[in-house]
């Protein structure tokens, strides 16, 4: 068995919904079948043949080759399997994804990660706006499952999080951890904006500071948490490397503007 | 161009029919059949199937600021929402104007009645009538907490000036009939009123509950308005004091013609230790006593939906169990509103006795004119449920599935598993065509005689009356064939139907004053233009009672 | 007198239509775009993207994202400006100037004192302006007004202060000091009925939900309701396209059932990546467009309709003065319709855009929606 994979035939033209081609969809289907999956976002109805050369066999085993900013939803709500992006991806990586390993060599869009509930995305290059975040309307963001971006991430990085870990690299853009419900945000570089505006609860790690707070966040002291060791070790399971390693931090508390049980943290 | 709907069994109880026999089409209506035979143009063969009028709702909340509102909350449940394969909650649910009028045209309705249009709100709700494809639609125009009302009550004024205004109010929104809604209500929220019944006076005006819809039943009614004034009772939904409001709306009718609107939502008791028993026999029976009152039920049925209402004060209550947690809260001269999403749950007690004491209503109101079948859509389910609720009515046996399906501890709450009724398909004529026609005073509707407009739907058989009322075999609407095989094969535009009558040109100029003068408000933004609609026949007038 | 052009040439109506008809049914993906003044129009518009499967969106539509955005993610407790102008004894407007595009408003409700309401009315109302250091528009108004200085960029914080000031809840330095944002609280709470009006597109969307929120806690004991408002347009159209798509515009047509994304379907992302290869657009600009991008249909007010590089232009009247209009009247909170100041022979770009969706609806669905 070879993985099965797409590789472009050249940069499309139209955004493609890559929504079908993940492996709990493709396991039952045979090569011919998946070729005329559609793809399409317009009444050209273009189908995964038109757009794709497609190859090998392993469903639980694909591989986009040549990569676009335009291959939106790759990996939406995948359960099982592993799905690996040779180059940049669009919008809605991993969007409701539950269980599998989604990686992207390249860069990706807005939504990354929506509502992930399970599984593991890493990112090595920048991800859009709303990381993890709901989708228009949507009562929670992420609720499972781990994130890492190798890159910079933008603006509201962690929106509306309720369960799971997002680790950051690089800097992120404007007001990360907007309504955080719960969960885990750490970003190794710069926060800008005014992180964790109207969170609730949720602990946030900016290793490189942010540009502000809002006034309904608390300075809460320096704190040497064990806790922080426990949460530095675990994460280091999880992803490797983490851009911190348990000493001590100055912990902010908010927003204060609502339940105010957030926890941010920062280099001492 | 004749055309004959040949052999089915026609069931058509306005005239007395339930047998087999032809129906003939010509320009649109329904004729007697031709001196000689087999001169149609076109015949449909309908052996075997059922054949009624066109059904006809009176309650669904399908147009207008606050259904647009909830459109707006709730993006996420829109059927083809970019990032949702698939199912969604409420996908089924004809959430623009023309998914709404397809849904119901496959079930064979031709006829829907929007309830709660703010006097404010006419011409967004004719707009959206307008772009609603193949049926027809109406509206009932609101009031009762309007300030103009309970000002005239409050200062004595005479039951013409009142009646004036009432007219007014229904000729320029380009209504059908007037309903009330939570009768001072709304006004008394918007001083901080936090819990009002039937005889509690709106602050600063001094009127309570009761005159309100004393005086809008008698304006109704002397104006010759054929609809009764259709009313949302005070309290809904809050158990014990719903039921007392239902009880002393009903005893308030005093032998003129009323209307109680989703009176499910009033057939709730407090016994038990979870305080919440059902009032569903009581208030049959009080309903069955008295005859000058006529109810639908709003059913419920288990699901994702969001309530949309003109009583604010009861959607701002509503807004604890907002299931996801946000809704819209309106509040706006007269009534206002609120839009708040619920998820009734099969498993949850009280979710399971609501849903039987809507079939306990249903079952136990003895006189099928006088019951009306609706699910006060979407609030107490979508409307797309409705091939549910005739399979419940009709069988007995499907009754008993849904009920075992349900927690333990409801079937001791309720009569329901001992109710052996089924409805018979006469019956189902009679709730869903014959009697809303005569409660509407649309004479030209709800029947096959000769004269009729020709809104016909016809029925495969099916012991599954779900799938039966699901899917109409065909739908004729004005004699044009729009639904073949539960498939839309034509999308004419309908009209709405609009009340024949003039206002009085004294009451114009008075309200002239008063809108400018209150609120800043030209009077004319009130009038609905035919012309804005952008249709070649928007409205088709309903003649007074005389 | 010509009203219609193909590349620059007089041409009749008819044949324009049929050009713009076969332009946008070869297109890829149409973006059907411009100022929705009319919702004649705008319901028109709707029907051309959905025969051509295009894309439906605003010019302007950017500006009521966030208040969108809010809407939907959050919910709010609203109320109309004549509910206001009654009963409303304490206003917090937040912002330099919201009413600035919204003057009627401004007229409407504070034009008169508070007339309604037990505790309201024989009172003066209480105004505070939450942003500018002067009265401006405020200093001829019936009441009392009172400036409390705030910098536009911390409006939000600000909103989030008396939050948490109502809330008992601890916050530091923000745009003003502990006691006054208290007692900034506390008057809201005290109010008889509170209103707080802000300029929606002025607000981003976490600031709006913040707004939401005060006044929902506020609701919890009293009564308070918010007034956003959105100068031009833009909203009214957004509430067009909900009852007819589903959705407040940028929404596709490409696979049939509409698709709405606010940031893939944003019309003028769509022309500068290339995704969009042709272009419908109503536009009231007196001066000419630059158009050369992408082949473009124009339907312009203009006196000499020019659109630099247009492939087909229509010659419209201006609605509301030329031909009637159906449009959002943000005194009266919903639609009104407004008769034509003059009667001539001006074109309703609605008819046009019917007639493109007729033709093309045609080619696509012969029965689909047969104008009745
Ligand atoms: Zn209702």
């Amino acid at each position: 068995m070879s993985a099965l994979t797409f590789r472009l035939k050249g940069e499309p033209d139209e955004r493609i919904d890559c929504s079908s081609l993940v492996p709990d969809r493709l396991k039952s289907l045979g090569s011919s079948e998946i070729e005329k999956l559609p793809v399409g976002t317009t009444k050209r109805g273009l189908v995964a043949g038109d757009v794709f050369e497609i190859s090998g066999d392993d469903a639980a085993d694909i591989r986009f080759e040549g990569g676009s900013s335009r291959l939106d939803r790759i990996g939406e709500r995948m359960s099982e399997g592993a799905i690996r992006v040779s180059g940049d991806a669009g919008f809605r990586v991993g969007r409701v994804m539950s269980g599998g390993d989604l990686q992207v060599e390249g860069s990706v869009g807005d939504l990354c990660g929506s509502g992930l509930e399970g599984g593991c995305i890493r990112v090595k290059g920048d991800c859009g706006a709303k990381l993890g975040g709901p989708d228009a309307g949507e009562m929670k963001g992420m609720s499972g499952g781990t994130i890492r971006v190798h890159g910079n991430a933008g603006e509201r990085a962690g929106d509306r999080m309720r369960r799971g870990t997002i680790l950051i690299d690089g800097d992120c853009g404007k007001d990360a951890a907007s309504r955080m419900i719960a969960g885990t945000l750490i970003v190794g570089g710069h926060a800008r904006g005014a992180p964790g505006r109207l969170m609730k609860r949720g602990t946030l790690l900016l290793m490189g500071g942010a540009e502000r707070f809002t006034p309904t966040f608390v300075d809460a002291g320096v704190h040497d948490l064990l806790i922080l060791k426990l949460m530095a070790d675990g994460l280091r399971e999880t992803f490797g490397d983490v851009p911190f390693d348990g000493s001590a931090m100055r912990k902010m508390s908010g927003d204060t503007a609502v339940l105010g049980l957030g926890e941010v943290y920062l280099p001492a | 161009m004749l055309t004959c709907l040949k052999g089915g069994h026609v069931v058509d109880p306005a005239n007395g029919i339930d047998e087999v026999r032809d129906i003939f089409i010509k320009d649109g209506k329904i004729v007697d059949a031709p001196a000689e035979a087999g001169s149609a143009n076109e015949t449909v063969d309908c052996s075997g199937m059922v054949v009624m009028a066109g059904a006809i709702d009176i309650h669904s909340h399908i147009a207008g600021g606050h259904v647009n509102t909830a459109r707006l909350l709730l993006p996420e449940w829109h059927r083809a929402f970019s990032a949702r394969p698939g199912e969604t909650a409420l996908s089924k649910v004809g959430w623009t104007t023309k998914e709404t009028g397809l849904r119901y045209a496959e079930m064979g309705f031709t006829t829907v009645v929007e309830p709660a249009m703010g006097p404010q709100a006419a011409l967004h709700a004719h707009l959206e009538l307008a772009d609603i494809p193949i049926i027809d639609k109406a509206t009932l125009v609101v009031l009762g907490n309007d300030d103009m009302l309970m000002s005239m009550i409050r200062d004595g004024e005479s039951d013409e000036a009142i009646a004036d205004y009432v007219l007014w109010t229904v000729d320029a929104s380009k209504a059908l009939g007037v309903k009330c809604i939570n009768a001072g209500g709304s006004a008394a929220f918007k001083e901080n009123v936090r819990s009002y019944a039937f005889d509690t006076e709106v602050p600063d005006y001094g009127v309570s509950s009761r005159q309100i819809l004393k005086t809008l039943q008698k304006a109704v009614t002397d104006a010759g308005i054929p609809h009764p004034l259709h009313v949302h009772c005070n309290n809904l939904g809050v158990p014990g004091a719903s039921a007392d409001a239902a009880e002393a709306t009903i005893r308030a009718s005093e032998g003129m013609p009323l209307h109680l609107a989703h009176i499910q939502f009033y057939g709730y008791g407090i016994e038990g230790r979870r305080g919440f028993s059902s009032k569903g026999e009581e208030l049959a029976r009080l309903i069955n006593e008295n005859p000058d009152v006529t109810v639908d039920i709003g059913q419920v049925m288990f699901g994702q939906t969001v309530t949309i209402s003109s009583d604010e004060m009861r959607q701002f209550a509503g807004r604890a169990q907002a299931s996801p947690g946000k809704s819209i809260i309106m509040d706006q001269e007269a009534n206002g509103g609120g839009v708040v999403p619920m998820n009734y749950k099969e498993k949850s007690f009280f979710n399971a006795l609501q849903w039987a004491i809507g079939l306990e209503l249903f079952l136990l109101i003895e006189d099928p004119s006088r019951v009306f079948f609706t699910t006060d859509h979407p609030n107490g389910a979508p409307f797309t449920t409705y091939p549910d609720i005739f399979a419940l009515l009709m069988d007995r046996n499907v009754r008993e599935k849904w009920i075992e399906a349900l927690p333990k501890s409801v079937k001791k709450w309720t009569s329901l598993p001992e109710i052996e009724r089924e409805y018979t398909l006469a019956e189902i004529a009679t709730m869903t065509r014959a009697a809303p026609a005569k409660l509407l005073g649309t004479r030209d509707r709800g029947h096959l005689g000769s004269g009729a407009t020709a809104d016909i739907s016809v029925y495969r058989p099916n012991d599954d009356k779900a799938k039966m009322f699901g899917a109409a075999a065909y739908l004729f609407k004005d004699g044009v064939k729009v639904v073949e095989n539960g498939a839309v094969v034509a999308k004419p535009y309908g009209r709405a139907l609009t009340l024949k009558t003039h206002s009085d040109a004294k009451m114009g100029s008075r309200l002239d004053r008063y809108f400018d003068e209150a609120y800043g408000l030209q009077s004319r933004w009130f009038k609905v233009e035919g012309s804005a609609l952008r249709r070649e026949t928007p409205f088709r007038e309903v003649p007074c009672l005389s | 007198m010509t009203t219609a052009w193909i590349d620059g040439q007089p041409v009749s109506s008819g044949e324009a239509i049929r050009e713009a008809a076969k332009l946008l049914s070869m297109s890829r993906l149409p973006l059907v775009t411009g100022r929705f003044d009319d919702i004649s129009a705008l319901r028109e518009a709707a029907r051309v993207a959905g025969f051509s499967g295009g894309v439906l969106d605003h010019s302007d539509l950017g500006r009521v994202a966030p208040l969108i955005e809010a809407l939907r993610d959050n919910g709010i407790i609203r109320i109309s400006p004549g509910e206001v102008r009654r009963r409303a004894d304490r206003v917090l407007v937040v912002g330099a100037d919201p009413f600035a595009g919204s003057e009627a408003v401004f007229e409407q409700i504070f034009a008169v004192d508070p007339d309604l309401g037990a505790k309201a009315k024989g009172g003066q109302r209480e105004i505070v302006l939450l942003g500018p250091d002067e009265p401006g528009r405020f200093s001829e108004v019936k009441g009392h007004v009172r400036t409390v200085g705030c910098p536009a960029d911390q409006l939000g914080d600000a909103i989030g202060v008396l939050r948490a000031g109502l809330g008992g809840k601890p916050f530091g330095d923000g745009p003003f000091e502990e006691g006054a944002a208290r007692a900034l609280a506390g008057w809201l709470k005290d109010a008889a009925f509170a209103a707080i009006v802000f300029d929606a597109t002025e607000l981003d969307a976490i600031s709006i939900e913040s707004v939401a929120g005060l006044v929902s806690d506020l609701n919890a004991e009293t009564r308070a309701s918010a007034l956003p408002l959105t100068a031009g347009s833009v909203y009214g159209a957004a509430e067009g396209a909900i009852w007819v798509t589903g959705f407040p515009l940028r929404t596709a047509f490409g696979r049939g059932d509409p698709e709405h994304d606010m940031m893939l379907n944003d019309g003028a992302w769509l022309i500068s990546s290339g995704e969009s290869d042709a272009r419908i657009m109503l536009s009231y600009d007196e001066t000419a467009l630059d158009v050369a991008d992408v082949p473009t249909i124009l339907l312009s007010t203009a006196e000499e309709p020019a659109g630099e590089g247009a492939r087909v232009i229509f010659k419209i009247g201006r609605p509301g003065v030329d031909h009637p209009m159906v449009h959002h009247e943000p005194r009266f909170g919903s639609f009104v319709s407004t008769p034509a100041e003059h009667h001539g022979m001006a074109t309703n770009a609605a008819d046009i855009l019917s007639a493109i969706a007729d033709q093309l609806g045609k080619a696509h669905h012969s029965n689909d929606e047969a104008r009745a």
